[in-house]
């Protein structure tokens, strides 16, 4: 049995600590870029964007599309980030379009959203707030989230 | 019966749609692009005009370009960070603005460029001509070493012609700077181009250059006497101020230009001296009339003193040695100074030397700035005539005391009464 003394002073020691224990949110940040960013993928398969500050390895992303870690060399990606602040990443004869969320140092996929059974043409991204639309020559634009195709499914 | 026009139709409508499709979408980043590289081309438009019509043409499509992108300002602002679309339209219609401007000036000064090049054409046939007729002198010099009053005559025919050269010469050089105005430093590329252009064909610098090396000629073709110098020394001043005036000129429009002088030739001047003929004319070949005129200069002083000093030691009177202003007053103090010490007759040195040929001859040369000028002039006589009159002082003393015996004798003579008779 514990003594409701005991109690009373778990509590309050509980009630003053916890708040120090949650972290500080700002709400309502938006992320989204006004305009998509293409990169050429280079030599050593990575792809930098210097106006935002970003780079990254897409040979995992080309062996995952392409099963072929080089298939990409050369070629332009589109990239764009909605205001959630996920990366929506596609290309030329891609059938998808990758979404990754940020982490410390990495890009984790969110989402891999199919958008075409034989491969995009020339796609390009726009945002479109709260969306991401993609457009592609010789195909209607369709609207995209972090984690589905709201509007324009096949 | 409207079956086939109802299957066209239908085909029209399907062949048709991907191309509505297609141009319905467009990327946000090809509005961008589409954007940037129509106001870049304008850009480069605008800057390339080279006429008030093509500028009222560009003019339009600024404004075709500004409503053609007004409805997606809100993307733009944000996609051209750190402009806007307003900014960078501002920035297109204030070049258009400045190249008016520019195009404006250059097309008037077109104009007067067109009238003065008639100018410049006639003066430089007329230094051509000049060319020639100055080495017919040049012989007529050589011919007439032993005719004394023919060689005057020609050296003041030579004279008078290297001066109306120098006054064509400057004419022309202010022919081809007129139409450019004063702030030569802010001239376009357009400009600088076509003064270099005329200033090339026009051979301005070789000109100059030839100009100062005929001067420097003639002071080592004959002798000349003392009167010859004062003009000379007067055309070598106004010579050297004009080539100041020049190569300050040619020094901002080339330090403006800040261009590499590559594409250089080489023309050799009369002399042999070479000159470089480049795109625009460089400080070097500043420098090298620079270094031509300070020979000139030199020459001329040298000469000059020279001859002075010849005036004295033909008439056996031994100055202390000089070569320039300073040293000929010096010489001259220290030479009165002796005349003073040892009681010598000063008469040679003051009456025949100093009043009949240096006050007579030089003095027009001696007294010019830069020689010894008016005032150390003017000492120098005062010294010499004191030296005259100290002697002069004494015979008239001489002569006074002479008189007064003379007066003194005759007033005992006719004055003294004759004793009278003694009376018987």
């Amino acid at each position: 049995m514990v003594p409701a003394r005991l109690l009373i002073a778990i509590i309050a020691v509980i009630a003053l600590t916890l708040p120090s224990c949650s972290s500080l949110t700002l709400e309502k940040a938006d992320f989204g870029w006004p305009v998509e960013s293409p990169l050429k993928v280079s030599a050593t398969n990575t792809v930098e964007d210097v106006r935002y500050a970003v780079a990254f390895p897409v040979a995992p992303l080309a062996m995952a599309e392409f099963a072929d870690s080089s298939a990409l060399l050369g070629s332009t990606l589109r990239v764009i980030r909605n205001h959630e602040g996920f990366y929506f990443v596609t290309g030329p004869r891609f059938k998808h379009v990758y979404i990754f969320a940020p982490r410390a140092g990495a890009l984790v996929q969110s989402a891999a959203l199919e958008v075409s059974t034989t491969g995009l043409a020339s796609p390009a991204f726009n945002l479109r707030p709260p969306y991401i639309e993609l457009v592609d020559a010789g195909s209607n634009p369709r609207l995209l989230t972090s984690s589905d195709i709201v509007e324009g499914k096949k | 019966m409207h079956r086939p026009i109802l299957s066209a139709l239908v085909l029209a409508l399907v062949f048709s749609s991907p191309a509505l499709t297609a141009s319905a979408q467009e990327s946000d980043f090809a509005t961008k692009r589409n954007f940037e590289s129509r106001a870049t081309a304008l850009t480069a438009r605008i800057d390339a005009a080279i006429t008030t019509a093509q500028l009222d043409s560009l003019k339009n499509e600024i404004d075709v370009l500004e409503l053609d992108f007004e409805q997606h300002t809100a993307f733009l602002d944000k996609a051209l960070y750190p402009e806007t679309f307003q900014s960078r339209m501002k920035g297109i219609r204030d070049l258009h603005a400045r190249t008016r401007v520019r195009v404006g000036t250059i097309q008037s000064q077109g104009t007067r460029i067109a009238e003065m090049e008639g100018a410049i054409q006639t003066l430089t046939y007329r230094l051509d001509t000049l060319s020639a007729q100055r080495d017919r002198l040049y012989a007529e010099l050589v011919q007439n070493k032993t005719n004394t009053m023919a060689l005057r005559e020609t050296l003041r025919r030579l004279q008078n012609m290297l001066q109306t050269q120098d006054k064509l010469m400057f004419a022309l050089v202010d022919s081809i700077f007129m139409p450019y105005g004063k702030d030569l430093a802010t001239m376009s590329d357009v400009q600088r181009d076509a003064l270099s252009t005329t200033m090339i064909s026009n051979n301005l610098i070789t000109r100059v250059y030839n100009i100062a090396a005929d001067n420097m000629h003639f002071l080592g073709a004959t002798e000349l006497q003392g009167k010859d110098f004062a003009p000379l020394l007067d055309h070598y001043r106004q010579f050297e101020g004009r080539w100041r005036g020049l190569s300050e000129k040619i020094r901002a429009v080339s330090i403006a230009a800040q261009s590499p002088h590559a594409d250089s030739a080489l023309s050799r001047s009369r002399g042999g001296t070479i000159i470089q003929a480049s795109r625009f004319p460089t400080v070097a070949q500043t420098l090298q009339v620079d270094s031509l005129l300070g020979e000139w200069n030199t020459r001329l002083r040298m000469n000059f003193w020279s001859a002075i000093e010849r005036e004295f030691s033909s008439r056996q009177i031994q100055l202390t040695p000089f070569s320039d202003a300073p040293g000929f007053s010096a010489s001259i103090r220290t030479y009165v100074q002796s005349l003073h010490n040892s009681g010598d007759d000063p008469t040679l040195f003051v009456e025949e030397v100093w009043k009949g040929r240096i006050d007579k001859e030089w003095r027009d040369g001696l007294t010019r700035e830069g020689m010894l000028g008016k005032e150390e002039y003017a000492a120098l006589d005062k010294l010499v005539s004191e030296l005259a009159r100290t002697r002069i002082d004494m015979k008239f003393v001489l002569y006074i005391g002479i008189t007064g015996v003379v007066v003194l004798v005759l007033w005992w003579l006719l004055a003294r009464k004759p004793k009278a008779p003694a009376k018987a």
